[in-house]
């Protein structure tokens, strides 16, 4: 196994392409996810995490192209790849876990027929082989009553028994990286914690890497090992976690941060972060939060910011003003270190 | 079925009043219904004698997962739907049996913000339009003037600049701030808040929940909170109600409730969520709770209960329905064993 990261991704731009005009919600985004990593891409609507996810699947919508970057998977440069060797990474070594189970899923297609088509497809297995494939994976993903649920159509299962079948479908190939894209936001407190518990616990005892994708501090303080903060299609933030929540250096990060109701701050005013996210990034010289950053100065607006080291616990900002003292001292925002869990 | 439980007494919830004003809003017994989709099923029980008084000045949150019931109380308060049994009382006045006129008059006083701030508005209304039809509806079609539009506006942090405005040209929190100014031109003294800020990025929703603190302040009002967010709750709310498959669980100051609840839900709820400062904490139920109206004998909760696990599965949890009793002061729970439920409880695998 080589030191490579498993997944590089170095200055992705994406535009959308329309008769009369292109705009650039992706706008030059470099990441990596080590082997048996878990990453959160984290950032607000319209900062291009979800096309930062299906860019490396090769799934933009349409009008939608990869403008600029090269995206590296385990030395494979999938941007270049032929399409017929992209479909024997996508789904096989690079799977994917949406948002809603219910219409990612097939109406009308029971659960057992929909995996069996993806284990059908990429591994070549079929009838006895497949099945025991597929039940081996619905016990592992807590779902004991196997025979139940594959005879099921999505809509007779719960979100949460749902959503297990779509990480059930995604793991059933064994794949190296999954891309799970805000896989708990539409399922109840109680039941989001579950699928937390069982992905982390998947992921310790199979080793994949995870690219997480959520709008949701809390969860990604929950599972991921790094974070990566992304503001208007760049990356503002990329830190360890701990580090990044209890020490954010960014002036968004730090904005991100403290907009989140928290008990010891109870009945007092949020911090807001004034104005809004700018339509077209791409068109945006300098610094893309510079319009709304507290701490901007004349620099911010013209000259645009590189990810730079800050520190030593391996926090790189994209940031003029940034210090290694972190933001703290400015706000109280940031989170104590407490114990990561 | 089971029995039902009694109402909450009252003489409980009346002693939390303490700075806040007197009952303006009281939910006495409700339930509601809704006919079995299956020929000769039996009824299904959305909403289960809920019984909750909302006093002047204060805001009372109401938690609960999807299936516990929560919108179809809050489309009971509102009219929307009648509720099959128990009264809704506004300033003493019994709303479920009032005539339309009066029901009308009421309502002035009983305003609601929805989840969906682009969904809630007209898309071919302006904004002018939009903030102006609830004076006009209630105000016997009278003439309502840009000044006074543009004061409600600047009220909610917009200017005479977003008159013209359609919902489309708007943002999520720009479009929230106008179903706020609707709710508040008539001057209700409740406003209901339906999932206020569940559609809103955090930073959007922090402005909203400033605002609304706000709002609060300058004009006394009071407000209901429905929503499944326990970190909004805990940040706005003075008590909160927590609902499970139809009924009130729990109901105490919030400060009381998060710091040492009393129901194994409540405690199951508050340490799954996930928060920033710990990550989630534990996972102590199994499995999806019920769909609503599964008919169970006892607590409604026992199939999943991690005390009752740890208790060595008591007949009493399974045979006989607690009742929200108090639990010691002004705090209420619906649980057989409400002092263990600070006990350590195991985390399970799901």
């Amino acid at each position: 196994m080589s030191t490579a990261p498993l997944l590089a991704v170095r200055d992705l731009a994406v535009e959308f392409r329309t008769r009369d005009r292109v705009t650039r919600p992706i706008d030059g985004i470099s990441l990596e996810v080590g082997r048996g990593e878990m990453v959160g891409l984290v950032g607000e609507t319209g900062c291009g995490k979800t096309l930062t996810g299906l860019s490396v699947l090769g799934l933009l919508p349409r009008g939608a192209v990869i403008a600029g970057g090269e995206i590296v998977f385990d030395g494979l440069d999938l941007r270049n790849l032929p399409s017929a060797e992209l479909r024997r990474v996508r789904g096989r070594r690079i799977a994917m876990v949406f948002q809603n189970p219910a219409t990612a899923l097939n109406p009308v297609f029971t659960i057992g027929t929909q995996i069996e088509q993806v284990v059908r497809t990429h591994l070549g297995l079929g009838g006895n082989p497949a099945r025991d494939l597929i039940r081996e994976t619905l016990v592992a993903v807590g779902l004991p009553e196997t025979e139940r649920v594959m005879g099921s159509y999505p809509h007779q299962l719960s979100g949460g028994m749902l959503q297990r079948s779509m990480l059930a479908m995604a793991l059933a190939c064994g794949p190296d990286l999954l891309i799970a894209d805000e896989p708990t936001t539409a399922l109840d407190v109680t039941i989001g914690a579950q699928v937390l518990q069982l992905l982390r616990r998947l992921q310790e005892a199979h080793g994949f890497s995870v690219l997480f994708v959520t709008h949701d501090l809390g969860v990604v303080r929950t599972v991921t090992d790094r974070v990566v903060v992304l503001y208007a299609g760049r990356v503002a933030e990329l830190a360890p976690t701990v580090e990044l929540l209890s020490h954010p250096r960014h002036p968004y990060t730090n904005g991100l941060i403290g907009a989140v109701p928290r008990p010891d701050r109870r009945g007092t005013a949020l911090t807001m972060i004034p104005g809004t996210v700018p339509a077209d990034p791409g068109r945006v010289p300098g610094c893309a939060f510079a319009p709304r950053c507290p701490v901007a100065v004349d620099r911010c607006r013209v000259d645009r910011p590189e990810l730079r080291a800050i520190g030593d616990a391996g926090d790189l900002v994209a940031c003029h003003v940034a210090e290694a003292g972190g933001m703290a001292g400015r706000s109280p925002s940031a989170v104590s270190p407490g114990t990561a869990s | 079925m089971t029995g039902p439980p009694p109402a909450v007494t009252s003489a409980a919830a009346d002693r939390t009043v303490g700075a806040v004003g007197r009952v303006i809003l009281r939910v006495l017994d409700v339930s509601r219904e809704f006919p079995s989709h299956k020929r000769g099923g039996l009824p299904v029980r959305a909403v289960s004698h809920v019984s909750i008084d909302l006093h002047e000045g204060e805001v009372l949150g109401i938690v609960g997962e999807s299936g516990c019931g929560k919108t179809t109380l809050v489309r009971c308060l509102l009219g929307l739907i009648p509720p099959t049994a128990g009264r809704i009382e506004v300033d003493g006045h019994d709303l479920t049996r009032a005539s339309d006129r009066e029901r009308r008059r009421l309502r002035r006083d009983l305003q609601v913000v929805f989840q969906d701030p682009v969904g809630s508005l007209d898309p071919r209304l302006a904004v002018r339009d939009l903030v102006a039809e609830p004076l006009r509806t209630h105000e016997g079609g009278r003439r309502v003037t840009d000044d006074e539009l543009v004061l409600l506006l600047e009220e909610v942090g917009l200017s005479r600049a977003h008159l013209e405005r359609l919902p489309h040209e708007l943002s999520g929190g720009q479009c929230q701030r106008v179903a706020i100014a609707r709710a508040l031109a008539l001057r209700p003294r409740i406003v209901v808040l339906d999932e206020p800020t569940s559609s809103l990025d955090v930073s959007v929703q922090a402005q909203i929940l400033n605002l609304l603190a706000e709002l609060r302040r300058r004009h006394g009002l009071t407000y209901l909170l429905v929503t499944h967010d326990l970190a909004v709750v805990r940040h706005l709310t003075d008590r909160v109600a927590v609902m499970y498959l139809g009924a009130v669980v729990e109901l105490a100051p919030t400060e009381e409730l998060y710091g040492a609840p009393r129901h194994p839900y409540t405690r199951a709820l508050l340490a799954a969520a996930p928060s920033i400062d710990r990550g989630a904490g534990e996972v102590l139920t199994r499995g999806d709770p019920p769909g609503a109206g599964a008919a169970t004998s006892g607590c409604a909760f026992h199939p999943r209960c991690w005390l009752r696990d740890q208790l060595g599965r008591p007949e009493i949890c399974a045979a006989t329905t607690p009742v929200l009793a108090s639990v010691g002061g002004v705090r209420t729970a619906a649980c057989h064993f409400p002092d263990r439920v600070i006990d350590q409880p195991q985390e399970v695998t799901s």
